[in-house]
């Protein structure tokens, strides 16, 4: 079944087309709301409200980009829908040093998605929600500043600071990892 | 930069990423369910239950009238119903031609006869000047005695030679007395009359050129026929309250949008122009059908608010505006209906249930709905297409009174309820909406 005879069929309402949707992108959609939830149920809630609203809305879609794009964004908005709200004010920290660190290539080289996506965990939510939509999704700081209802400049120093952070952990896990080595 | 290759590294094994997720359990828990189609229980008894009421309620009053001498007299005030009266008169002459010619032969004297007629016509004229004046007071008064003598002098010969009721106090009583057959025939035809009357009056009356006077009466009414003319205009106003009906698939979506909608949005009211024609085609019923042009009103409020913050992600300012519009919907109405008119004195009560086909012209304003990435957000009722272009039939039905202002020209209230059994959304739309109307109507009719 292509991906078309899927947009068609389930534009129609056939159950079996809709099934297949489900089937085909349930694996990837449940990556991008894992992302943007706090643990594996609210992800699977997240995840089945998005099916339902792309059932509904899937008679209004335009063939114009990609249709995983596409259902990706209805994920990411029912994610950011359940978010906490004014989560960005709790997380205003006051001013600090956005200087990068310099960290080797080794260091995360290794790391498959798993672990990536725990080391993204550990980020101050508004920060995970910047740095997912930024580096992972692609968007601009104009379209997440319009998703997220914030400027794009808070934005973007949301994104520096993210960036920081995780360089931070990233060099704690390098520490940890060599005085493992040491011991070892 | 490292930070770069960092992001390109995270954005490589996350993009892709599939995780472990049993599909089969979301299926299940998100398969669209089929839709129960909802039996619209309660539209179907209300529009038979009307018709039911107007039928009983029809064959009650005509029980009510048969029976009662005093209703009878009262319908022979219509214009209509004193043609027919007439016509009943008439009969009598048709059914007693044969005692006319004897009449004629044992009386050749034509210039008596002449000078008689014409005494006949002037109390023609006298009576139905006064017939005229009673209508317009609208009394019960015995007009059908009075329009034997004014139509048909030729009766009022034939009755007054015997009789010497050369004056016009004959009752339907002795009316009934002296002409048995009268009260019991009936033709409606006017042709008929007037042939009746024609035959009568030759046949009493050699034919002279100079006697063609004496076919006045089936001249006067034919006139009458005219200007009794079943046809009837109206127009009329009327402002409803507003019963809406609100459906949804009750899933987290459609509820979501329901209580952002009914927290936005407030019913006014419906107003309602129109013009109607109608004809009466028996005794009490008329049919009417005309065009309205309905507007159903709402008001959309909102606060808009929103954050701003500097470039360092401090919170500057927090900013609210309330946005307000009149929302409306716009439909041309089509209604076709039957009346049950109940005529007494200047008073007319009516009973009208009908139907109704809707064209939603237009729809504007402001409201609630989701966009193509199903955000909710405020939008345009115009740029959303929600709305039917032709909505069907609905069931129409009011119950008033009409009061004879002057001559002909009625002034009418009446309380009016539309009921819509099809929604005014499009199949589409994720509320579906129903609207009821109750109101008062307003109305100016006038008789041809």
């Amino acid at each position: 079944m292509t991906e078309a005879q899927i947009i068609k069929g389930c534009q129609k309402e056939k159950a079996a087309y809709q099934k297949e949707l489900v089937m085909r992108y349930s694996p990837t959609l449940m990556t991008v709301a894992r992302r943007y939830c706090r643990d594996q149920h609210a992800a699977k809630d997240v995840l089945q409200d998005a099916f339902i609203k792309i059932f509904k809305a899937i008679p209004k879609y335009k063939h114009s980009g990609s249709f995983e794009g596409w259902l990706r964004r209805i994920v990411i908005n029912c994610a950011l829908s359940r978010r906490e709200k004014h989560a960005f004010k709790k997380e205003q920290t006051a001013l600090e040093d956005t200087s990068p660190i310099a960290i080797s290539p080794s260091v995360y080289a290794h790391l498959e998605a798993e672990e990536l996506m725990a080391l993204i965990k550990q980020l101050p939510e508004g920060f995970q929600e910047v740095f997912n939509l930024f580096v992972i999704e692609g968007f601009s700081h104009n379209e997440i500043a319009d998703i997220l209802g914030i400027s794009a400049s808070t934005s973007r120093s949301q994104l520096v600071r993210a960036r920081k952070k995780l360089q931070v952990i990233l060099k704690q896990q390098e520490k940890q990892h060599y005085v493992k080595r040491q011991i070892g | 930069m490292s930070s770069d290759k960092l992001d390109r590294h995270i954005q490589q094994q996350i993009h892709a990423h599939q995780s472990d997720v049993d599909a089969e359990a979301i299926w299940e828990a998100v398969q669209p369910k089929p839709k129960k189609k909802r039996f619209l229980w309660w539209y179907w008894p209300v529009g038979i239950g009307s018709v039911l009421a107007i039928v009983v309620a029809v064959l009650l009053f005509n029980k009510t009238t048969n029976n009662n001498p005093i209703d009878n007299t009262t319908a022979m005030n219509t214009p209509i119903h004193k043609a027919k009266a007439i016509i009943d008169t008439t009969c009598f002459i048709e059914h007693k031609e044969q005692s006319i010619i004897t009449t004629k032969k044992q009386k050749p004297n034509t210039t008596t006869q002449k000078a008689k007629s014409s005494s006949a016509k002037k109390q023609t004229n006298t009576a139905k000047q006064k017939h005229h004046k009673q209508h317009a007071k609208g009394t019960n008064t015995t007009t059908k005695s009075s329009l034997n003598k004014t139509h048909s002098p030729i009766a009022q010969q034939q009755t007054t030679s015997p009789l010497k009721a050369t004056n016009n106090t004959i009752t339907d009583t002795q009316d009934q007395q002296l002409n048995p057959i009268a009260n019991t025939n009936t033709i409606n035809d006017l042709d008929t009359l007037g042939r009746a009357q024609n035959i009568a009056t030759l046949s009493f009356y050699p034919y002279r050129q100079n006697d063609q006077q004496i076919l006045k009466p089936t001249k006067s009414l034919t006139t009458e026929k005219q200007t009794t003319s079943p046809w009837a205009i109206q127009i009329s106003t009327a402002v409803y309250h507003i019963q809406k009906e609100w459906r949804n698939d009750s899933d987290s979506i459609a509820l979501a949008l329901n209580d952002l909608r009914e927290a936005t949005e407030s019913l006014k009211e419906a107003t309602s122009v129109g013009i109607g024609l109608s004809r009466v085609f028996k005794k009490h019923w008329q049919v009417q059908a005309g065009l309205n042009y309905t507007q159903i009103n709402s008001q959309f409020k909102h606060n808009n608010t929103w954050a701003d913050y500097d470039s360092m992600g401090t919170l500057e300012r927090i900013t609210t505006h309330t946005q307000q519009i009149n929302n409306s919907i716009r439909q041309w109405n089509i209604p076709v209906s039957l009346a049950y008119l109940h005529q007494k004195g200047p008073w007319q009560m009516y009973a009208q249930a009908g139907l109704q086909f809707n064209i939603q012209q237009k729809a504007e304003g402001r409201f609630f709905t989701l966009d193509n990435m199903l955000c909710y957000k405020t939008m345009g009722i115009a740029s959303s297409n929600i709305y039917k272009k032709k909505m069907g039939l609905s069931y129409q039905m009011a119950i008033g009174a009409a009061y004879e202002l002057f001559d002909r020209t009625y002034l009418s209230v009446d309380i009016n309820a539309s009921f819509f059994p099809n929604a005014f959304t499009n199949s589409n739309a994720l509320i579906e909406e129903r609207y009821r109307l109750f109101g008062l109507r307003l109305g100016l009719r006038r008789e041809f």
